[in-house]
C-alpha cells in the first residue's frame, strides 16, 4: 500500500540525497537549562526530577525545541525529528510521567509541524517533512536484565506494542509525515514498534512512511540483541518500510562497512545518520563538520545514501556541511532484491529458490 | 556468511516435544538448561533452522515456549539460526 507523502518522498529519492536534522540532545544540552526550566509553571511541584526529561520540553519550553526545528531547517534539512524519542509509558516511568505520554507526543508533532509548514511556504520548491521519533525504550524484550536468570524479561511483547501504539497514534494526531523507528538496539522492541504503528494504520484506513533505522552497538557491527544489519533487514522487512538504514552509534567512520553491507542488499532507500564521531573523555562530541561531512561525502560519492543526517553531536553547522556536502552527488540507486527467502537469527540465512530460472 | 544456501535445509526437529521423548521429559520436568542444550546440540551438528513445537495437551505451551525462546535467544551460538514456531494453535504460533 503506499500513500501521497510516500510517492512524494520517492520522487524526491530519485532526484537527490535528502537530508535530515542533527542531534536534539545535544541541541538541548547547549541551552544550560536548569531544573526549573524543566518543570515551568505547569510542573514546579512536581515530585520527581525532572531535568533530562528532554521529551518534556515540548510542553515546558517549547520556544527552546521550536528554534532547534529551526535551526536544522535553516542548515538545509528537509526532514526534521520530533522531540519525541522517549515518549511512551514505559520510558516515561522513569520520571512517573505515563500519563503525559499522548500529549507530549501530539503536542511534539504539533510544534514540528507548524516548524516545517512555514519553511515549505517559504521555499515551495523544497517540501519540509516531519519524522515522528519513537526510540528504543528503557527495557528490552530480547535481554534480561537479570544476569543470574536469562530466561527473565522486564516486559512483554503485548506491554511494549501497547506503549508503542499510544505513542503512533499520538504522533499521527499531531499531524507527522513518517514513522520513524530510531536506535533500534534491539529488534523485537523495533517489531513491537511495528505492530502497533500497522495497527494504527489498519484501524484508520491509512497508511504513513515508515523508517526504520537500527543502531551497532560494538565495532563487529551487531546491535545490543545480536543482530547484524543484514540479519535486522531481514527480521523487519515485512513492514515494508519507506526506507531502511542505521543512525548514532560511533561516527561515520567505524559505521563504514556496516552502511556499505545495509546499501549492497536493502531494496528500498538508505538513510543513515550517523554521530559527529566517537566521544571524548568527557562525554563530548568533537569531531568537525568539516570532518563528519568529508567523510559523509565520500559515501555519497560511493553511492551508499539516499537519505542522510546526524545523531549524536551534530549540529547545524554539521547539516548545513553534510547538506552543501552530498548536494553535489547524485543519490543511490534503488534496486529490486531478487525474490528469494530471506530469514534470520542473529545472522541472516537465505535461501536459494526451489526452480532455478531458465 | 549471507550467500544463498541450498535448497536442501537440515531443520533441526528434536526440540519438538511432540517428536522427541527426551525433550519432552526435559520439558515437563522443567529442565530448560538440558532441553536448551539439545538446541545447541542440534545447531552444532549442523541444524540450520531449528523446529520448535510445545503442542501436548498437558502442557501450558504459552509459558513453555516463551520460556525456551526467551532462554535460547541469550545463546548466540544458538540463536545464530532462525526458529521455526511448529504448532498447530494458532494463537500459541501468534504469541511466539
Amino acid at each position: 500500500m503506499t500513500d501521497k507523502i510516500t510517492e512524494q518522498l520517492t520522487e524526491l529519492c530519485k532526484e537527490r540525497i535528502l537530508v535530515m536534522d542533527g542531534a536534539m540532545g545535544t541541541m538541548i544540552q547547549r541551552e544550560g537549562l536548569v531544573e526549573a526550566d524543566y518543570r515551568g509553571e505547569r510542573f514546579k511541584d512536581y515530585p520527581s526530577d525532572l531535568k533530562g526529561n528532554n521529551d518534556l520540553l515540548v510542553l515546558t519550553k517549547p520556544d527552546v525545541i521550536e528554534k532547534i526545528h529551526n535551526m536544522f531547517f535553516d542548515a538545509g534539512a528537509d526532514i526534521i525529528e520530533t522531540d519525541t524519542f522517549n515518549a511512551t509509558s514505559v520510558s516515561m516511568a522513569d520520571y512517573d510521567m505515563q500519563f503525559l505520554v499522548r500529549e507530549i507526543n501530539v503536542e511534539g508533532a504539533k510544534l514540528a509541524r507548524k516548524v516545517a509548514d512555514e519553511w515549505t511556504a517559504k521555499t515551495p520548491d523544497k517540501p519540509r517533512f516531519v519524522a515522528g521519533s519513537i526510540g528504543p525504550m528503557n527495557r528490552s524484550l530480547s535481554l534480561s536484565p537479570d544476569v543470574d536468570n536469562p530466561g527473565f524479561r522486564a516486559v512483554t511483547f503485548d506491554e511494549v506494542a501497547t506503549a508503542y501504539k499510544e505513542q503512533v497514534e499520538g504522533l499521527i494526531d499531531g499531524g507527522v509525515d513518517i514513522i520513524l523507528i530510531e536506535t533500534v538496539f534491539d529488534t523485537l522492541n523495533s517489531k513491537a514498534a511495528i505492530f502497533a504503528t500497522q495497527e494504527v494504520f489498519e484501524e484508520r484506513g491509512i497508511h504513513l512512511p515508515i523508517m526504520l533505522s537500527c543502531t551497532v552497538t560494538d565495532m563487529s557491527g551487531r546491535n545490543l540483541s545480536g543482530q547484524s544489519i543484514e540479519a535486522f533487514w531481514y527480521s523487519t522487512r515485512h513492514a515494508k518500510p519507506f526506507a531502511v538504514g542505521l543512525n548514532c552509534a560511533f561516527g561515520a567512520e567505524h559505521l563504514r562497512p556496516h552502511a556499505i553491507a545495509i546499501a549492497a542488499i536493502a531494496d528500498v532507500p538508505v538513510c543513515v545518520y550517523p554521530n559527529a564521531g566517537l566521544p571524548n573523555e568527557m562525554g563530548e562530541y568533537d569531531e568537525t563538520p568539516e570532518v563528519t561531512s568529508g567523510l559523509l561525502e565520500e559515501w555519497a560519492k560511493e553511492g551508499l545514501l539516499n537519505i542522510v543526517g546526524g545523531c549524536c553531536g551534530t549540529s547545524p553547522d554539521h547539516i548545513r556541511a553534510i547538506a552543501e556536502a552530498v548536494a553535489k552527488h547524485p543519490p543511490r540507486e534503488v534496486r529490486e532484491a531478487p525474490t528469494i527467502m530471506r530469514l534470520s537469527g542473529i545472522d541472516p540465512v537465505q535461501i536459494a529458490t526451489a526452480a532455478p530460472a531458465e | 556468511m549471507n550467500k544463498p544456501i541450498a535448497q536442501f535445509i537440515n531443520v533441526g526437529e528434536r526440540t519438538n516435544v511432540a517428536g522427541s521423548a527426551k525433550f519432552k521429559k526435559l520439558i515437563f520436568e522443567e529442565k530448560y538448561e538440558e532441553a536448551v542444550a539439545v538446541a545447541r546440540h542440534q545447531v552444532e551438528g549442523g541444524a540450520q533452522i531449528i523446529d520448535i513445537n510445545f503442542d501436548d495437551a498437558m502442557l501450558d505451551a504459552e509459558y513453555a515456549m516463551t520460556k525456551f525462546l526467551n532462554l535460547i535467544a541469550a545463546e548466540p551460538d544458538i540463536s545464530r539460526v532462525p526458529v521455526m514456531i511448529d504448532s498447530s494453535n494458532g494463537r500459541l504460533s501468534k504469541r511466539a
